[in-house]
This record gives structure tokens, sequence and C-alpha cells, in this order.
């Protein structure tokens, strides 16, 4: 049994809410997550499934019952038991900040990201709200980032709405005018791509040796800019209207997890070097779930 | 330019050993230098690969090790600077070019661009002129190729795009 195959079985049988959980639960701290990673073992006596260590950070799935094997479904029910049962009662109070930061940072970046294929491939009407909605993004982002990072006593601070209330009300404006684009930005598809965004790409923008840490020109053509690890905003010589929103990659500058539009829909694609790709040209909301936590599960295993 | 759907299946997975390695550089040398006619007097057979973005200088490196491994020299091998930051790899030999595809895959850019190309230019010509080509092969500006040229785009792993002068 893999873990690929138990994030499969817990992702399509347990929804999004505990899916997110589990995404908190496995991401990198610096990422926003309590760091656990998920091992199978086969102890003489469990009884529940499962064991949790959380000096160590470990889940502990037993793969095997009493007479045969568990299934990955069985084992995906047992690290819900985990989930529910140890980690959201010993991090209550964490998963509850993290939550609302990582929440603000999702719901501003599904904004950014909404607004941004807006402006890239315009259709009738909507360009007006695609420049609002990003300018309302990229704010709620701030705003989100500030309360992971403990800023203003946790609440966080947002820039557009205490600096520039007027502009702020414009913009409001602006979206309040499109109950579309508002449905969109809410329960789009995005909502994932915004917890890799959100979690993964813009905390943990690190320093890669031999590079310099902010780049323009990636592409051999104008636009682009990379910021550490992240590669934002470059077009492609030879699909013309795929445009990367962001690629991020590991220190050896192999992209692992890349948002890109191509007919004018955004699609996720993700890799685990050496092993799998996880996401090929994903835009399914379940499927990228899936896919961004088997990036998790196998980078925490690998060390980052 | 070929439909989608007409596209030639050409995958380059994470998992690759090296029998599969082989098997699919061997259909995408296939691919691209399958039709090109042979060269005419004057001309001369390059192959260029293009990883978007320009790769990380370690990577780069490893890269270009990996090249020196399978006996490349100056006479075999040009790196090639594009506009804005871009990179070109061009290659004399297309035994060379297939035995690096594995390591341009892994390289690192999700997107690859690979061309053969009957060419007026030889590895020892301008780097201007080099990357006013592969520019121009990359960008179908007919003005900028003269001679036959062939390409396939990979974006993440997946083979998108077939085109050239016969396409």
């Amino acid at each position: 049994m893999i873990i690929d195959d138990v994030i499969d079985r817990f992702v399509d049988n347990h929804g999004e809410e505990l899916s997110l959980l589990l995404l908190k639960a496995i991401a990198h701290p610096e990422q926003g997550g309590l760091g656990y990673n998920t091992v199978f073992f086969n102890p003489w006596v469990d009884v529940d499934g499962y064991e949790v260590d959380h000096r160590l950070k470990t889940i502990k799935l037993d793969t095997s019952g009493v007479f045969s094997q568990h299934s990955a479904a069985e084992v995906a029910e047992n690290l819900k038991d985990a989930l529910q049962v140890e980690i959201a009662k010993t991090h209550a109070g964490l998963l509850e900040r993290i939550g609302w930061g990582t929440g603000k940072v999702l719901l501003g970046v599904v904004e950014a990201g909404v607004g941004l294929v807006g402006i890239i491939v315009p259709e009738p009407g909507t360009t007006a709200g695609g420049i609002a909605v990003f300018a309302l993004g990229a704010n709620t982002v701030v705003d989100g980032f500030s309360q992971l990072a403990g800023a203003n006593k946790g609440h966080g601070y947002n820039i557009l709405g205490e600096a520039s209330g007027a502009v702020g009300s414009g913009v409001a404006e602006l979206v309040g005018g499109d109950p579309g684009m508002g449905r969109r930005i809410g329960r789009g598809v995005f909502l994932v791509t915004s917890v890799a965004v959100g979690s993964i790409g813009s905390i943990r923008i690190l320093r890669v040796r031999g590079q310099t840490f902010l780049r323009t020109g990636l592409a051999g053509q104008p636009g682009g800019v990379a910021v550490g690890r992240v590669d934002m905003l470059y077009g492609s010589y030879r699909a013309r209207d795929g445009l990367t929103i962001l690629s991020i990659n590991n220190n050896a500058g192999q992209s692992i997890l890349r948002f890109v539009t191509h007919g004018g829909k955004l699609v996720v694609n993700g890799r685990i070097v050496g092993v799998s790709r996880v996401l090929k040209h994903e835009s399914n909301a379940r499927e990228i779930m899936k896919g961004l936590l088997k990036l998790l599960a196998h980078g925490a295993r690998q060390g980052w | 330019m070929v439909n989608k759907a007409d596209l030639p299946r050409i995958s380059w997975e994470e998992d690759f050993g090296p029998q599969e390695a082989d098997r699919v550089s061997g259909e995408i040398v296939a691919a691209i230098s399958g039709n090109l006619p042979t060269p005419a007097a004057g001309f001369e057979r390059l192959y260029f690969i293009v990883p978007t973005p320009a790769p990380y200088t370690r990577a780069e490196a490893e890269f270009l090790a990996a090249a020196a491994k399978e006996g490349s020299t100056p006479q075999n091998v040009r790196v090639v600077a594009l506009s804005h930051g871009g990179k070109c790899y061009v290659f004399g030999t297309e035994g060379l070019f297939k035995a690096l595809l594995p390591n341009a895959f892994r390289m690192g850019p999700p997107e690859l661009t690979l061309i053969a190309a009957n060419c007026s230019l030889d590895l020892a010509s301008s780097e201007s002129d080099i990357a006013g080509f592969v520019l121009a092969a990359l960008k179908d500006d007919p003005a900028g190729l003269a001679g036959d040229m062939a390409g396939i785009h990979f974006d993440s792993g997946d083979l998108v795009e077939v085109f050239g002068t016969g396409s």
C-alpha cells in the first residue's frame, strides 16, 4: 500500500473539510501547517488502527487487521479518526488560529487568481471586475499573512480597508456589481489552488543558492518575475494562451507545483520529482486536493 | 501546426527507468527529425533544447556535466543566451541530443521545446545568428528561417504541440 492510495480514498470519502484538516496537519510549519508525517506500521496489537506521536509529529497507520490486510479505504478511515481524535483535539487552539489565517490567505488568493485570470483572459464584461477583484485579493492575502505571522495581536492588518477606505469601497462596489464573480470567488474551483499558493508558495519563499533572490526576465520574453523559488507571470514561447501564474520550484529548480492558464482555464501541474506526476493539467478541485496532499505527504517524508 | 487530436501521445513520466527513457527519447527524435529531408548542400542538421523558463545555474551546470560525460565538446554543443533571460542548448549530433533528453527533462523547467533543423548555420556561427534562428523557429517566423525545421513542445511532461516548416 502506498500513501497515495490512502489519500485518494480519504479525499473521495471524507470531503473537503476533513481534507483541509489533513492538509493543515501534514503541511510543514513554515507553510502554516503542523508538520506531521504519516507512516505505515504493523503492530502486534492495535485497537484503533492508528497511533499518533505528538512529540515526533508522526501519525502511524496500521496496514493490517487480525486476519487480513486493511484496504486503502480502511486506512483512510483510520487516518480520519486519528485527525479527529488526536490532531484536532490536541491542536484545537493552534488549528483555529492557523485555520483563520490560512482561510484569509486562501480567500485572498482565490480572489487574486480569479481576478488575474479575468484580466489575462478577458471575456466581455469581466475586465473591470477582474481588476477590482485582483486588488481586493492582494489586500486579503496581506491580511491573511499578517495574521499568520501574529501581527496586530493576531488580528491582522487590512491595508486596503484601513488605509484606503475610499478605494476599498469603490472596489467593493465594483465587485458587488457582479454577483456572478462573487460567487466564483467564494465557491470557485480554485479553492484548493489557493491553499497551495497561500500555504506552500507564498509563505515558504526561500532563497536559492547561486540564484539572485529577485529576478526578472525568465523565459525569453518580456514579463515574468522570480522571487526565491517561485516563478510568476511568464508566458510560453509556444502555447500562445499559456501563462504561468505561479510555478513553485524545489532547490534544484525543478518545478513541483505550477498553476498555468490554458484555453482560458486555470490548470494545475504537480510532481514528486523522480516518483510521479500527481497533477496533470488538472482543473478539478477534488483531484487538485489529492495532488496537493500527496505532494505534502511526500515532501514531509523527504524532509522538504 | 498539428491538431491536438492528431498529436502523437508522448509523455515523460517521473519514474522512467533507463529503458523507458531510451524508448521515449527515440520517439521524440523520430517525431522531430523523422520527417525532415536530408540536409541540402551547405546546410547542417542541428538539434535544439529550449527549456522555459531558463534553468537554475546549478541545474544547468549538472546538465552540461552530463553532456561532458556523453562526450560533448565545444564542436558539438553550444549554449546560447536568448533575449529576456532565455537559454538554448544546441547540439551537432543526434546521438548526443538523444542521450541528453532524460537530463533535459530532469533539469527542472516545466516547459521544454525540442527542435531539429536543417540550418545554414553551424555551431561556430555567431551567438546572435543562432539566437535569431531559434527565436524565429519558436515564433513561427518564416522570415528568420532558412531551411527545414520541425519541433515539439512539452508542457509539464506531456507533448502538447508539434510544429515546423512542414506542419
